[in-house]
């Protein structure tokens, strides 16, 4: 067992199998697609910055508040927890403490999206042995 | 304009001249009981009384009885020089430094209290009117004298040439002016400019006195208006919270029983015996249910027996979703189609039962708008839901909500907060504008107090954090659904009874009633030997109490 997800809520996905024949699996799916899409947003605010806009730290999170959802909902912690991650420094809230200048925000997304796409390809790797099939 | 201001003060004037006739009488009349005390008392005295008598006697000039009219105008003044050289009411009304003005320093106090007891009545602008029939003229001051005013500047200064401090004598010299001549100067369309102005000025300064107090109701009114939206919010919430908590506490209750009646039958099935239960506060459909598990021993499975018989009225749409469930109920049971070794068999046990514990008692049919934006979260989302046998519509933001809200009806919404063009608490706002009827639930990841509360204050009826299970939802579901029939029954509930009224599906409680206990009566030898209907007919059974509700 791994501690990239919380079973209590991925067993319950399985059992909707029951009814539908691979119906987690295409969660999976669409979840992959999604996280992947929302990085590549993510990263076209960034890209070739120093300094962030409100504007554009609020875009952040709210890419960061989406895929905290869905990951959340796949039981996803590690993933969901840095989305917040990313959703409070994008609010301009160090509101876990991480963050070791106060104000650096941008910074922290950085670290944040980052660990998020470590833990995604983990989850990635994770789900395709699982499904024995490439995802 | 002109006509409007003569009419005005036409009208103005009659009230005048009638008040002065009244305070004239009324003074004389009281006056003859009153014994010769000092101004002073007089004044400090409660009765409604005015010092006409003691200023008279005091000033040693009798009364002139020509006739009632002078001798009431001259009253007037008399009065209030007599209450003036008393210094009784010093805070209130004054002679100015100068002796040759008073000051009234407190509108109010003046009002309430010196009007009623020296002049008969409590209205600041008819004082002022008569002071201008006597002559009496306002001292104007400039804003920037009026700061400097030592009487304050909501003090109001009047002079009269004639009415000086302890001038005695002068006094006779101050006379009203006739109410004839007025008259006759007002319908007279010519009449001179000075009187115009004069005119203009007593109508400014009525103006002026009748807006001072129209501002002072006015605020007031909306003093109190304040304080009562803020006495009904907070009965609101405390009526919103007694409510859940009702609420919370029948579910508990309606709980409580349904295990309990389960395990009546589970005794019931082995054999013990059970001494007829007194459960005087069931409802009567729990209480009908309560009667057949005791003249039965298989009430849930014979109950339903008799749904296909009387099913051959209902019409094909019900029957065909109960078909679906059966064939949906079967497969589970011969395949077990669990291909993943994670599944604990705890699991795979807990999700069975589910599907036949009494937790699932709300019906089938209930039709759910999911708002949400995100994709994983409605297909989850979807799944729960039609695991709970409802139907769902999805729509991705706020403002689809409120468009599909406005063009049809649910049972029940489930709303995100986050979400692209318009959030759902404020499209929940937008929506109780016109239907204060469906539960909108909010799903969100923040279950921070305060943001609780915003949602709530937005009108959303509850909250379910995200992520969920199928059983939180389900939980949320029957918390505000339990008592509600689905909106798809109820146009077919009508439809069935105007076809047919002998159809169990609907109708009032007692028809149905009977229908049930015959056909239990009926179909106990099927019953028994029919064992393998027992798990459709397990979950259909909520169903069918449902429609009795």
């Amino acid at each position: 067992m791994t501690d990239l997800i919380n079973w209590n809520i991925f067993n319950e996905l399985l059992t909707m199998d029951e009814d539908e024949d691979g119906f987690s699996k295409s969660l999976i799916q669409t979840f992959i697609d999604q996280a992947q899409q929302t990085f590549t947003n993510i990263d076209e605010i960034l890209i070739n910055k120093s300094q962030l806009t409100d504007e554009e730290l609020n875009k952040i999170s709210q890419y960061g508040h989406y895929l905290k959802g869905s990951a959340a909902s796949l039981g996803l912690i590690k993933i969901q927890e840095q989305c917040e991650r990313i959703q409070n420094y994008g609010l301009k809230k160090n509101f876990d403490g991480l963050l070791s200048n106060d104000s650096d925000f941008l910074g922290g997304i950085i670290e944040a999206l980052q660990n998020a796409r470590d833990e995604f390809k983990n989850s990635r790797k994770f789900f395709s042995d699982y499904y024995k099939e490439v995802l | 304009m002109l006509p409007t201001k003569q009419e005005t003060n036409g009208l103005g004037l009659e009230q005048d001249t009638q008040l002065g006739v009244t305070t004239g009488v009324i003074g004389t009349s009281v006056g003859g009981n009153r014994p010769n005390t000092s101004g002073g008392t007089t004044a400090a005295s409660t009765t409604t009384s005015t010092s006409t008598i003691p200023l008279n006697q005091k000033l040693g000039i009798p009364l002139t009885n020509t006739s009632s009219t002078v001798s009431g105008s001259t009253d007037f003044v008399k009065k209030l020089f007599l209450m003036l050289e008393d210094n009784s009411y010093d805070n209130i009304v004054r002679w100015t430094e100068n002796g040759d003005s008073f000051v009234v320093i407190d509108t109010n106090e003046f009002t309430k209290e010196i009007l009623p007891k020296h002049f008969k009545h409590s209205n600041f602008a008819s004082f002022v009117r008569q002071l201008n029939k006597y002559d009496f003229h306002k001292v104007k001051l400039s804003n920037e004298e009026k700061q400097l005013n030592e009487y304050g500047d909501n003090s109001w200064e009047f002079k009269h040439n004639d009415f000086r401090r302890h001038d005695r004598e002068a006094l006779e010299t101050i006379k009203r002016k006739g109410p004839t001549q007025k008259r006759s100067n007002i319908s007279n369309n010519n009449s001179n400019s000075s009187n115009n102005n004069q005119n203009n000025d007593e109508l400014l300064l009525n103006n002026e006195i009748i807006i001072k107090d129209l501002e002072s109701k006015i605020s007031k009114i909306s003093k109190d208006y304040k304080d009562l939206s803020q006495d009904f919010k907070k009965l609101n919430g405390k009526y919103t919270n007694v409510l859940d908590s009702f609420m919370t506490l029948k579910s508990i209750n309606d709980r409580y029983i349904n295990n309990f009646n389960l395990l009546v039958e589970n005794l019931l099935n082995q054999g013990i015996k059970i001494p007829r239960l007194d459960l005087s506060s069931l409802t009567p459909v729990q209480q009908h249910q309560q009667l057949t598990h005791q003249q039965q021993h298989q009430p849930l499975h014979q109950h339903h027996q008799h749904q296909p018989s009387a099913s051959s009225v209902i019409p094909p749409v019900p029957q065909q979703q109960h078909q679906l469930h059966h064939q949906h109920q079967n497969s589970h049971q011969h395949t077990h189609p669990h291909p993943h070794t994670q599944i604990t068999p705890d699991l795979q046990q807990q999700q069975q039962q589910s599907k036949e514990s009494p937790e699932y008692q709300l019906g089938a049919g209930f039709h759910v708008l999911l708002v949400e934006d995100d994709q994983v979260s409605i297909m989850v989302c979807t799944k729960f839901l039609e695991k709970c046998r409802c139907t769902v519509e999805v729509v991705t933001d706020g403002i689809n909500a409120i468009t599909a809200l406005e063009n049809s009806k649910y049972d029940i919404v489930l709303m995100d907060i986050v979400m692209p063009n318009l959030d759902g608490a404020t499209a929940t706002s937008i929506v109780r504008g016109f239907d204060s009827y469906t539960p909108i639930i909010a799903m969100t990841g923040n279950v921070e107090n305060e943001d609780l509360y915003t949602y709530l204050r937005h009108g959303m009826n509850d909250i379910l954090a995200k992520p969920f299970t199928q059983k939180d939802l389900y939980a949320m579901l029957e918390k505000h659904l339990r008592s509600r029939t689905p909106l798809a029954h109820q146009t077919q509930a009508n439809n069935n009874s105007n076809n047919n009224n002998n159809n169990g599906d609907n109708g009032n409680l007692n028809t149905t009633s009977t229908n049930n206990t015959i056909n239990v009566n009926n179909n106990t030898n099927t019953n028994k030997n029919g064992t393998g209907n027992g798990n459709g007919n397990g979950y259909n059974d909520p169903e069918s109490k449902r429609r009795k509700l």
